[in-house]
């Protein structure tokens, strides 16, 4: 499958950032895992419970399918300087706002 | 309390998480300072920022899944058996840097494709920009990691 990679990095950047900004502080379900029991599970974040694996997962599927799509899409046609510096940009925004969210929703922890 | 996954190997699983943190900390270094450099120079730096990009991303991600390996054994022994009551804003930092590490692993891998796909197809500061921005966030992780370590650490004993 031959696409344009560097755009289709560029998208599944976006993506993941994006994504990762919704996930962890909406609580959305997830993979869990009980660290003392050495169990998986799916569904809502809860005390003792770890939803750091299941909140990356999402990201990473949602930056995966992202980045495949993206490919497809150029696989006819590279992409332009204007599409390429406007998912530039997207990038490097998604970057600042999933930075922003973490800070923001890891300073409410209790 | 069952022991959490990699309990007994935790301390020099540490060791070598720290490793690995300092050398992403240099390789996502040296990619920002080249690509700044490149992009006035590209025939000059070009050859290094690959290099650079590579060997970010393969740190990177090794740093990034050692980290995600130890992250249960810290949750058990160190955050729940003292973090949680005696160092709350440690609990906070520690979270921050988890999440941090995995954005900057990502832009470490997409970065890789980058700068080997043709970076001067994207406007001449998106690189620059992308690339400080990951070199600041592996700075950020590994103080913080570093400075949660020095509060208490996996292995460390009671």
């Amino acid at each position: 499958m031959r696409g344009d990679r560097l755009f289709a990095a560029l998208v599944a950047l976006s993506v993941f950032a994006l994504v990762h900004a919704v996930v962890a502080p909406t609580g959305l379900p997830g993979l869990l895992y009980h660290p003392a029991l050495h169990r998986w599970s799916f569904g809502p974040p809860g005390p003792g419970l770890m939803a750091y694996y299941g909140e990356i997962a999402w990201a990473v599927l949602g930056a995966v399918l992202a980045g495949l799509g993206a490919t497809l899409a150029t696989r006819a046609r590279p992409a332009g300087p204007r599409l390429l510096a406007a998912v530039a940009a997207v990038a490097s925004a998604a970057v600042v706002v999933d930075l922003v969210v973490l800070v923001a929703s890891t300073a409410r922890l209790s | 309390m069952n022991q959490a996954f990699l309990t007994s190997a935790a301390r020099p699983l540490l060791v070598l998480h720290a490793v690995l943190g300092f050398a992403a900390v240099a390789t996502a270094t040296h990619l920002a300072v080249y690509a700044v450099l490149g992009a006035r120079r590209p025939a000059v730096f070009g050859r290094r920022l690959a290099m650079f990009g590579l060997l970010n991303a393969v740190v990177a991600l090794a740093q990034g899944t050692l980290g995600a390996l130890l992250y249960p054994a810290f949750r058990l022994q160190v955050r729940l058996a003292y973090l949680d009551a005696a160092a709350p804003d440690a609990v906070r930092l520690f979270e921050f840097k988890e999440h941090a590490a995995a954005l900057a692993m990502v832009m470490a891998l997409v970065l890789a494709v980058v700068v080997r796909t043709g970076p001067q197809r994207l406007p001449r500061v998106a690189l620059p920009a992308l690339t400080i921005a990951v070199a600041l966030i592996t700075w950020s992780v590994a103080l913080a990691g570093t400075w949660v370590t020095a509060i208490k650490a996996i292995g460390g004993g009671p």
